[in-house]
C-alpha cells in the first residue's frame, strides 16, 4: 500500500495487531488478480465485437439509457400508478357520459379541507385524489336548466368547471330526489412511490349526496398519524396479534438544526409481563426504502438478547445516505413478524436513536431507561 | 486528462497498469469490505465486483487519493447493495455474519476487532483507514471527504466507544 504511516501514539499494539486481520491472503490476492485478467482480457473482445455492430449497439444502449434513468428515479412504479390512474379515468369516463354529470357538492370542499390538515406534517407525498360527481335538477319535465359542474381538487386546490349540456340531454324525466341521483365517486390515494407501495383504491357507488361524508372519513381515517410538534421522529405504538405480520410507521421530519447524521431503528424484546422466552421474528428491510438517497450503511441482524438482559437489539438500519438527515422527511415502515406462540401482554419497543450509538443505548437499555424515541407493539390475543 | 497529472491507471499496456492498480489498491478495497460484511467471502466477491466495475467503466483517476475515495464509495455502495439482497434472500442465518474465522487471534484481538464491526459506519471507516491501516487524518479526509478536524473527532468517538463496550463485555 501507497499510504503514509501516521504517528498516532495510540495506534500502536492492538490497532496495529488489527490491520493484519484486514488483510486479504496472498493467495487470494493472486488467485483474484488471474480471474481479473480474464474479465480485462473478455472486455476487450467484446469492445471489438461492439465495434462491428455500431448500430445495434446504439440501440441497445439508449434502452439501457431510458430503461437506467427510470430505474435511478424510481419512475418505473410512478408509471405503472399512472397508468392505473388513467384505466380508472377512462372507465369512469365510459360507465358515466358527460352528459350524465352534472353539479358539485358543496361537500366534497369540507372534505377537501379535512384531507388536507391531516397533511400538514406528513411530509410523504399524500396526494388525493378526489372527483365527484351527482346529478340534480330543478326542472322533472325539461333538461334545459341541467348544468355540469365539476370540482377537482388536489390537496386543497379547487378548480371548478361549469357548462350547460342541455343541448346534448335526452329530453327524459330525471330523478327529482336526492335519494336517487345517481354519484359516482373515484378516490385514489397515492404514496410516494420512492417507498415501493402505491395504494390505489378506486371506487365506484352508487349511493345518495349524504353518503360523501362517510366516504371521505374513511379515506381520511386511512391517513396516518402525525408525529408531535417539535419531534423530528416518531415511531408508531399500536396493538398485535400473535402470528401478525406487524407493519410500523416511523415518522422523519428532518429539522434543520438536528446535528444527527443518521438515525437507527432498534427492536427491543421487553418482558414486561415476566415471559422469559427469547421470540424469533423476522423483519423485512421495507424501511431501506424511505427515499432515493436512504440506504443501511451499518446493521446488525444478530439476535442478541436474552433473559439476562431485558433488552435484544435486533436490528440497527443508520440513514447515513447522500442526503442529510436535516433534509429527509417521509414515513418508513418497518414489518415485524410477530411470532405465534407470544403472550398476550408482551411488548416490543421499537427505538429510533437519533444519535447512532449502539453503546449508549444498549447501556441505557440494560439499565432500564429508554433515552430515545419509540413505539411499541403490544401484543393482544 | 489534465496536463501535469499522473493518472494512476496510464501504462503502455492496459493489462499491466491494472494489475498494478489492483496490486497497490486491493487490501484496501478488501479492508473496507470486510468492515461491512464481517465475512471473509463476501469480502473477497465484493473486491472483485469492485475491480470488475472498474474495468468496465474505464476510469481513470489523477492520484491515488481520488482512486481510493472512489474506490470507497463503490465499495460501499456495493457492500449496501449485498445486503440489502441478503436481508431479503436470508439465505443464511445472522449469526455467521459476524464470525470471521481468522487464525491467531487472541481473545482481546477478536473483541476489539467486533467491537469495529459493530461501529457505525460513520465512526467505523475513519477509525479503520486511520487507526487500523494507517492513514494520516489528512489522507482519511480526503478519501471520505470530510473535514480533518470531522475525522478526529469521530476517531475519538469511535475509540470511546469500543472501550465502553468491551468494559460492558468485561462486566
Amino acid at each position: 500500500m501507497n499510504r503514509q504511516q501516521n504517528h498516532d501514539p495510540e495506534r500502536s499494539g492492538l490497532y496495529e495487531a488489527l490491520s493484519s486481520q484486514f488483510r486479504m491472503p496472498e493467495a487470494d490476492v493472486d488467485w483474484l488478480e488471474q480471474k481479473l485478467r480474464l474479465r480485462a482480457a473478455a472486455l476487450v473482445q467484446a469492445e471489438e465485437e461492439q465495434k462491428n455492430a455500431p448500430c445495434t449497439a446504439i440501440k441497445q444502449t439508449k434502452t439501457d439509457e431510458i430503461y437506467g434513468f427510470m430505474r435511478r428515479f424510481r419512475l418505473i412504479p410512478l408509471a405503472a400508478c399512472f397508468a392505473v390512474c388513467l384505466g380508472l379515468m377512462w372507465t369512469f369516463k365510459t360507465k358515466f357520459p358527460s352528459s350524465e354529470v352534472s353539479t358539485v357538492s358543496e361537500n366534497i370542499t369540507e372534505i377537501t379541507a379535512t384531507d388536507t390538515t391531516s397533511h400538514t406534517t406528513d411530509t410523504t407525498t399524500h396526494t388525493t385524489f378526489t372527483h365527484s360527481t351527482h346529478t340534480t335538477t330543478t326542472d322533472r319535465t325539461t333538461a334545459s336548466d341541467v348544468a355540469t359542474q365539476t370540482t377537482i381538487s388536489l390537496n386543497g386546490t379547487e378548480d371548478t368547471v361549469t357548462e350547460t349540456l342541455a343541448a346534448d340531454l335526452p329530453d327524459t324525466p330525471v330523478p327529482e330526489t336526492e335519494a336517487d341521483t345517481e354519484l359516482a365517486s373515484v378516490t385514489l390515494t397515492t404514496k410516494d412511490s420512492t417507498q415501493q407501495s402505491s395504494k390505489t383504491t378506486a371506487s365506484t357507488t352508487q349511493t345518495s349526496a349524504s353518503e360523501i361524508s362517510d366516504t371521505t372519513e374513511e379515506t381520511v381515517q386511512t391517513t396516518l398519524a402525525q408525529p408531535e410538534s417539535g419531534r423530528w421522529i416518531e415511531v408508531e405504538s399500536k396493538s398485535v396479534k400473535p402470528g401478525e405480520l406487524a407493519s410500523c410507521h416511523v415518522w422523519i421530519d428532518g429539522d434543520p438544526d438536528l446535528e444527527a447524521y443518521g438515525f437507527q431503528v432498534y427492536f427491543v424484546f421487553s418482558a414486561e409481563n415476566g415471559n422469559t422466552a427469547l421470540p424469533v421474528f423476522t423483519w423485512y428491510p421495507d424501511v431501506w426504502e424511505l427515499d432515493e438517497s436512504y440506504s443501511s450503511s451499518d446493521f446488525s441482524p444478530s439476535f442478541r438478547g436474552n433473559t439476562e438482559k431485558d433488552w435484544a437489539s435486533i436490528i440497527w438500519v443508520s440513514v447515513n445516505g447522500l442526503k442529510p438527515i436535516q433534509e429527509r422527511t417521509g414515513v418508513a415502515t418497518l414489518y415485524f413478524q410477530i411470532p405465534d406462540d407470544v403472550p398476550a401482554g408482551t411488548v416490543f419497543r421499537i427505538i429510533a436513536d437519533p444519535l447512532s450509538d449502539s453503546a449508549y443505548v444498549k447501556k441505557d437499555l440494560t439499565s432500564g431507561k429508554l433515552p430515545v424515541i419509540g413505539g411499541q407493539l403490544t401484543v393482544t390475543n | 486528462m489534465a496536463a501535469g497529472r499522473e493518472h494512476t491507471m496510464l501504462h503502455s499496456d492496459p493489462a499491466d497498469a491494472f494489475s498494478a492498480f489492483y496490486r497497490k489498491h486491493i487490501q484496501f478495497v478488501y479492508a473496507i469490505a470486510l468492515s461491512f460484511m464481517k465475512n471473509r467471502q463476501d469480502a473477497e466477491d465484493i473486491a472483485e465486483d469492485v475491480f470488475l466495475q472498474l474495468l468496465e467503466s474505464g476510469q481513470t483517476f489523477p492520484d491515488d487519493t481520488q482512486a481510493r475515495a472512489w474506490l470507497t464509495v463503490a465499495v460501499r455502495n456495493r457492500c449496501r447493495n449485498h445486503l440489502k439482497n441478503w436481508l431479503r434472500s436470508r439465505r443464511a442465518e445472522p449469526e455467521e455474519m459476524e464470525q470471521i474465522p481468522a487464525p491467531e487471534q487472541s481473545a482481546e484481538l477478536k473483541e476489539v476487532m467486533n467491537a469495529i464491526l459493530r461501529l457505525p459506519e460513520r465512526y467505523r471507516l475513519p477509525l479503520l483507514l486511520y487507526a487500523v491501516e494507517g492513514y494520516s487524518v489528512k489522507e482519511t479526509a480526503a478519501i471520505l471527504h470530510i473535514n480533518e478536524s470531522t475525522v478526529r473527532t469521530r476517531v475519538q468517538r469511535a475509540r470511546a466507544i469500543i472501550k465502553k463496550e468491551t468494559e460492558v463485555d468485561d462486566a
